[in-house]
């Protein structure tokens, strides 16, 4: 099977003054269709950026990222953009909402980038929070809702326009224990019911247990071999 | 995708976030009220001087001067130069059929400022019977009656009237040692001859002990006469005189009154709008550091530079524009028709429509400066990086 995320001799370097610093090294990775990847890491390891990498949030300094069959590492930034918009779907650990909107509006951002109408939007953005368990809190702004509540909503927008992939940063980084289960869960029916393909940066091994493979990076090089699934 | 929908809700949400920024961005809207209110009153002035001249406008009058002087108070012409005119070429006659060939005298006479009591020289014209026919009929007596020939009487313009003491109707001043009644004030729409007294050209003439005449008007049959009256003039080796319209005259008269205003009008306006620029460039520097993760989440989502790039601008210009109208509203209110009483002279500042629009103009302009590089800013933010910023 052609994999979905295809990395192939990835370099990121940074650039701190005249120093160049190199946080990945080397790097190859593919992810299959309908896989559940954890990344894992200490930190200062490179998770996060090889993540930005397999989002199309950044590009490498060297190698190739091919997702989707796309080489994301040729796009400029306006084209990077637009495949950001059709092939992924973000969930960040501080949810990263507007505040000034309400759930359902914050769900329909990514929908405006397409050419569904309006009431194609309003029923994609029911459909995606009443599979996060979300419609009766629709109409509540970010700071209404509990941390919990708010991840589900940026779940809700990350699946809403079905994108190939989702690609979540500590999604549970900022949730207590139970609630953060409870999003791992619904990531983790996303994955096996949906066949989402997600990858997902984690410090903690108990969520990463969730993931069907665990990838561990370390000083910006892989340095395990996958875990089996929780 | 949808540029101009991406343009629409990124702009959407940046003026949502308006009242959480609601200090710094009053303090923009009050910088660019400022700066509009400040330039559009200081234009006003020179706008006044515009209107105050304009109005006298007659393209159908022609003045001469002497070939050297600018001014009407320097001439010296004589009955003969007036006798010479006769023949002149395109000047129109009264209806029993004399030219409208008008000498006249220009003679300075102390009066007492009423505010401060300080005594200043105002201009006494002498005119006479074709003089006030060549009048527009905006220029009328307002109060008493004109004033008659042979007789030491004379009539004041409004603006003098309002300005000096004495010069009440029935009111007597000394000139030359002889006293003079004020029999009438006359008024034209606020012009420039509203600043004048004037009376019987020959009775001046001879209570100053002149021989000739410092000017003379001469009212043309049409406008379209002026070039052939004035070359026939200038051609003619018997008159050493120049010719002006008398919109000219009193134009170049306060060309450098006006240049003086409208200079520093811009320069004061200009200076202070770089100022009210930079207090919107750091309102939006902040506002775009205030919302640096929403900004970088909508670019995360797909949103494109671009429409980041101008819903910053837009935002910077809804703060202008409340900031113009407020500038312009101050402006038109508190100062339009305010007399302003400099260099001897009394006129009205002037908020005109076009000045208004070179406000809105100015303030559209200081939140384009103001919203562009706040704008390039968040359009280069590199997204990873402000998505993690705490």
């Amino acid at each position: 099977m052609e994999p979905l995320v295809s990395m192939r001799g990835v370099v990121k370097r940074y650039k701190r003054g005249s120093e160049s610093i190199q946080v990945l090294h080397n790097l190859d990775l593919e992810v299959q269709p309908g896989e559940f990847l954890a990344l894992m890491g200490p930190s200062g390891s490179g998770k996060t950026t090889l993540l930005n990498l397999i989002g199309g949030l950044d590009r490498p300094s060297d190698g190739e990222v091919v997702v989707a069959g796309e080489h994301i590492d040729d796009l400029s930034g306006g084209q990077l953009a637009r495949w950001r918009a059709r092939h992924v779907g973000f969930v960040f650990q501080f949810y990263h909402l507007m505040p000034t909107l309400s759930a359902e509006r914050n769900v329909e951002l990514p929908l405006l980038l397409t050419r569904l109408s309006g009431a194609q939007r309003r029923q994609s953005v029911a459909a995606a929070l009443e599979l996060v368990g979300l419609t009766d809190r629709r109409k509540h702004k970010p700071s209404e809702l509990s941390g919990g509540q708010q991840q589900r909503v940026a779940i809700a927008r990350a699946i809403v326009t079905d994108p190939t992939l989702l690609v979540c940063d500590e999604p549970t980084g900022d949730l207590d224990r139970e609630t953060a289960e409870e999003i791992l869960g619904l990531l983790q029916l996303l994955n096996r019911e949906q066949g989402k393909t997600i990858v997902m940066v984690t410090h903690d091994p108990k969520a990463a247990q969730f993931a069907s493979r665990v990838v561990h990076l370390d000083k910006g090089a892989l340095a395990a071999a996958p875990a089996e699934a929780a | 995708m949808h540029p101009l929908r991406q343009i629409l809700v990124a702009t959407a949400l940046a003026l949502r976030t308006l009242p959480q920024r609601l200090g710094p961005s009053t303090v923009t809207v009050v910088g660019v009220a400022t700066v509009v209110a400040v330039m559009v009153c200081i234009l006003a002035i020179g706008q006044g001087v515009r209107r105050f001249v304009d109005v006298n406008d007659q393209e159908d009058r022609a003045v001469l001067l002497p070939a050297g002087g600018a001014s009407e108070f320097a001439g010296a012409f004589t009955t003969g130069d007036v006798a010479v005119l006769q023949s002149a070429p395109g000047v129109k006659r009264t209806a029993d059929g004399r030219r409208m060939i008008q000498p006249l005298a220009a003679v300075g006479v102390e009066v007492i400022r009423r505010k401060d009591g300080a005594p200043q020289n105002e201009m006494l014209r002498g005119t006479g019977e074709i003089g006030n026919l060549m009048n527009k009929s905006t220029l009328h007596i307002v109060q008493g009656r004109m004033f008659r020939a042979g007789m030491h009487e004379l009539v004041a313009g409004k603006t003098a009237h309002d300005l000096f003491r004495g010069l009440d109707v029935g009111d007597k001043i000394d000139i030359r040692g002889a006293p003079w009644t004020v029999v009438g004030v006359y008024a034209d729409e606020g012009g420039i001859d509203e600043n004048s007294l004037a009376g019987d050209v020959e009775t001046i003439k001879a209570a100053f002990g002149n021989t000739t005449y410092q000017s003379i008007g001469v009212q043309l049959a049409s406008p379209s006469d002026y070039r052939r009256f004035r070359d026939w003039v200038m051609s003619n080796p018997q008159l050493n005189a120049q010719v002006k319209t008398l919109g000219q005259y009193y134009r170049d008269q306060m060309k450098q009154l006006r240049v003086l205003f409208d200079f520093v009008g811009f320069f004061v306006g200009g200076v202070m709008a770089v100022g009210a620029a930079a207090g919107a460039i750091t309102t939006l520097y902040a506002a775009v550091d205030a919302r640096l993760r929403e900004i970088a989440t909508l670019r995360a989502i797909g949103f494109g530079g671009g429409s980041v790039v101008a819903s910053i601008i837009i935002e910077a210009l809804a703060l202008a524009i409340p900031g113009a109208l407020i500038g312009v509203g101050i402006a038109a209110l508190g100062f339009n028709g305010h007399g302003i009483d400099t260099a001897g002279l009394a006129f009205q500042a002037s908020v005109t429509p076009g000045l208004a629009l070179t406000g809105v103009g100015v303030a559209l302009a200081i939140g384009l400066i103001g919203g562009l590089f706040p704008a390039i800013r968040a359009a280069r933010l590199p997204v990873a990086e402000a998505l993690r910023a705490s």
